[in-house]
C-alpha cells in the first residue's frame, strides 16, 4: 500500500515538474489570454490539487480513496471542460500550455484505490469523455482524428494498466502480510508446543517429588526427575540434545520405560517387538508419550496391575503398543485431556504416522494404544 | 432344586514358618485344610485339599533335601492335587516351566491379598491362572507356530489377555460374555499346557530364539 502511495505522489510530484516551465512562460502572458482570470484559476487549482493530493498520499501512506478519487476527477473534468475557454485550440495537444491532457492521465493513473468497479469504469469514462471534448476542436482531418484517439487511447490503455499493477501489488503485498502473519502465529503455536512438551512431564515429576514422603528420594523417580531435567535445560539454552543413537528396538524402548516405572506394578511384555527398529526421533517421542501415560497412571489410576505390550503387527505393516491398567479409569467422552495427553501423547505421536486410541471404563481401568501402520508394498 | 457348589479346600506348602501361619489368617474366606513345610510332609498327610498352594523354593538348612521347583510341582500334581505356583520367582522362563511341570496356576507373592484370593478360587475352578510375561511368551509361540492349534477366538482372547485385559473388559470390546470368554481361555491354557508338557526344552528354545541349553536347568526333565 506504501509502495502504490508513492507512486501516486510521484506521479503527481512529476506531472507538476512538467507543468512548472510552461507555468512560468504561462503567467507573464496572462494579460494578453481571453481569459487571464479563468485561466489563471486553472492553473492555480491544477497546482493545489496536485500538491495536495501529494502530500495527503504522502502523511498517510495510502492513495486517495473512493472520496478523494472522485473530487479528483471532478476537478479534472472541470480543467478539461473549462480548457475549451482557457487553451487555444492549436496549444492543446503536444505542449504543457494545454497541461489539462497530461493532468487527466495522472489522475486516471491514481484510481488504484477504488474497489467498486463500477465506479473506476465510471470516473474513467468521465475523464476520457472529457478529454474528448476538450481536443474534438483539434480535429480537421483524418490525420488529426487518428491524433485524437491516440491521445484519448493514451488515457484508457494507462489508467487501466496502472489500475491492474496497482491492485496487483497492494494483493500481493496483503498476501505476503497474511503469510507472515500466518507464520508468526505459526511459529509461536510451534514455541508453545515445545515448551509444553520440554515441561509437562517435568512438571509431573516435580509434582510426584513435591507429593512423595520421601526424604532420601525414590530411585526411579529422580533418575526420570534428571532426564526431565536435562530436557527442559536443553530447551531453555536453545539446544537440541544430540541423538544417544541412530535408531533402537521397540522392545528396548518399552523395557526402559518399563524399568523407569518398576515402582508401579508393571509387567513389560515385549517379545514380539523385537524386530522393531524405531529411529532416534520417533523412539524418544514414544518414551515421552509412554513416561507421561505412566505418570498418569502413578498419579491418578490406583492401579494393583499396569501391562506394557509391544509387538510388530503379524502381517509385518506396523506395530502396536498397549498399556493397560486395572484402575478407576474415567469417563472418555466427558473429560477433557490434559496437555500430557493431549500434546506430548496424541499431537506429538500423530506428526510421527502413529495413531492412539483411548478405551477407558469406570472402575475396570484404562486400556491406552498406539499404532503406527506402514504401507506395504504390492509385490 | 439348585446343587450347592462345595467350598473348595486349600493346602498350603511353604517353607517359611511365618507364612505358613499368616496365610490363612490374611485369606479367612478361603478354606485351608492344612499346611506344611515341605512336598513330602504334604503328600505323608495326604489332606483333603482340591488344591496346593506351593512355593517353588522349599529347600534350607532344615530341609536341604526337599524337592523344591518344578519337582515338587510335579510330585504335587501326579499325587493328585491341583498346583497353584505361590512364589517371589519373577523370571519368566522358570513360571513357563512350572506351567510344563503341570501347575494349574502362577500367582505372584508381591500380588494384593483380593488378587491372590481370586487366583486361588479360579485355579480351584480350574481356569488355569497364567501373568501376562508367560501369556506374553505363549503369543511367540503362537506367531512362531510352533502352537498351531488355536482358533481366531481363541488366539484374540490370548491377544487380550498378554494385554492384561480382564474378562470383564473383553466382554465389552468382544459382545461375549464373561463366562463365554472364560471357556475360551480354559481350553487355550489347556492346549498350551500340553504343548509345555509335551514339548522338549530343546523345541522351545528354538521357538523362543533362545540359545540351546537355555530352559535345560529350568525345564522339568
Amino acid at each position: 500500500m506504501r509502495l502504490v502511495a508513492f507512486f501516486v505522489a510521484g506521479m503527481r510530484l512529476a506531472t507538476l515538474a512538467q507543468m512548472a516551465p510552461s507555468m512560468l512562460a504561462a503567467m507573464p502572458a496572462l494579460p494578453q489570454t481571453e481569459h487571464p482570470w479563468l485561466t489563471g484559476a486553472t492553473w492555480v487549482l491544477a497546482t493545489v490539487m496536485l500538491v495536495m493530493m501529494a502530500v495527503v498520499t504522502l502523511v498517510t501512506q495510502r492513495p486517495p480513496g473512493a472520496t478523494l478519487a472522485v473530487l479528483d476527477v471532478a476537478v479534472a473534468v472541470a480543467l478539461l471542460l473549462l480548457g475549451l475557454w482557457t487553451v487555444p485550440v492549436e496549444l492543446r495537444t503536444g505542449s504543457w500550455v494545454g497541461f489539462q491532457l497530461g493532468y487527466a492521465l495522472c489522475v486516471s493513473c491514481s484510481l488504484s484505490m477504488i474497489r467498486s468497479r463500477w465506479l473506476w469504469a465510471c470516473l474513467l469514462g468521465s475523464l476520457a469523455v472529457a478529454e474528448a471534448v476538450y481536443i474534438a476542436p483539434t480535429v480537421d482531418d483524418l490525420a488529426d482524428l487518428t491524433d485524437a484517439l491516440g491521445t484519448c487511447l493514451t488515457l484508457l490503455i494507462l489508467g487501466p494498466l496502472a489500475w491492474f499493477g496497482c491492485r496487483t501489488i497492494v494483493r500481493i503485498g496483503t498476501e505476503a502480510d497474511e503469510a507472515r502473519r500466518f507464520a508468526a502465529a505459526a511459529a509461536k503455536a510451534e514455541e508453545e508446543r515445545r515448551a509444553r512438551l520440554a515441561i509437562h512431564n517435568g512438571t509431573a515429576m516435580m509434582r510426584l517429588l513435591v507429593e512423595t514422603d520421601v526424604v532420601d528420594g525414590n530411585g526411579a523417580l529422580r533418575s526420570q526427575a534428571e532426564v526431565e531435567l536435562n530436557r527442559m535445560r536443553a530447551y531453555l539454552s536453545g539446544q537440541t540434545p544430540p541423538p544417544l543413537d541412530e535408531a533402537t528396538s521397540l522392545a528396548a524402548v518399552a523395557t526402559a520405560l518399563g524399568a523407569e516405572f518398576d515402582d508401579l506394578p508393571i509387567t513389560v511384555v515385549a517379545d514380539l517387538a523385537q524386530d522393531v527398529t524405531l529411529p532416534r526421533d520417533l523412539a524418544d517421542d514414544l518414551a515421552a508419550a509412554l513416561r507421561s501415560l505412566l505418570l498418569n497412571v502413578r498419579q491418578h489410576a490406583q492401579a494393583t496391575r499396569v501391562v506394557l505390550h509391544a509387538a510388530e503387527d503379524e502381517d509385518g505393516s506396523g506395530w502396536e503398543v498397549t498399556l493397560h491398567d486395572d484402575g478407576i479409569g474415567f469417563d472418555t467422552t466427558t473429560t477433557a485431556y490434559g496437555v500430557g495427553l493431549r500434546e506430548v501423547v496424541v499431537e506429538q505421536l500423530a506428526r510421527s504416522g502413529v495413531e492412539v486410541r483411548i478405551n477407558s471404563i469406570r472402575d475396570l481401568g484404562t486400556t491406552v494404544t498406539l499404532a503406527q501402520t506402514t504401507a506395504v508394498e504390492a509385490p | 432344586m439348585s446343587e450347592v457348589t462345595p467350598e473348595p479346600r486349600f493346602s498350603h506348602v511353604d517353607d517359611a514358618t511365618a507364612m505358613r501361619a499368616s496365610l490363612s489368617l490374611l485369606l479367612p474366606d478361603l478354606t485351608f485344610v492344612s499346611s506344611h513345610e515341605s512336598v513330602e510332609d504334604l503328600l505323608t498327610a495326604r489332606p483333603e485339599a482340591d488344591v496346593v498352594i506351593l512355593d517353588l523354593h522349599l529347600a534350607n538348612t532344615g530341609q536341604p533335601d526337599a524337592s523344591q521347583g518344578t519337582n515338587a510341582i510335579r510330585r504335587v500334581v501326579e499325587a493328585g492335587y491341583r498346583v497353584c505356583v505361590y512364589s517371589q520367582e519373577e523370571r519368566r522362563f522358570v513360571l513357563a516351566a512350572c506351567l510344563a511341570a503341570g501347575a494349574t496356576g502362577v500367582v505372584s507373592k508381591a500380588a494384593s491379598l483380593a488378587e491372590a484370593e481370586a487366583a486361588f478360587r479360579a485355579v480351584a475352578d480350574g481356569e488355569p491362572v497364567i501373568p501376562p510375561g508367560i501369556t506374553g511368551l505363549i503369543e511367540v509361540l503362537v506367531r512362531r507356530r510352533s502352537i498351531t492349534v488355536l482358533t481366531p477366538r481363541q488366539r484374540e482372547v490370548l491377544a487380550h489377555r498378554a494385554r492384561g485385559l480382564t474378562y470383564a473388559e473383553m466382554s465389552r470390546t468382544m459382545y461375549l460374555s464373561e463366562s463365554t470368554l472364560r471357556g475360551y481361555w480354559m481350553e487355550l491354557a489347556q492346549l498350551v499346557s500340553e504343548y509345555l508338557r509335551e514339548t522338549s526344552p530343546g523345541d522351545i528354545e528354538h521357538a523362543l530364539g533362545l540359545r540351546p541349553g537355555d530352559l535345560l536347568d529350568l525345564w522339568p526333565g
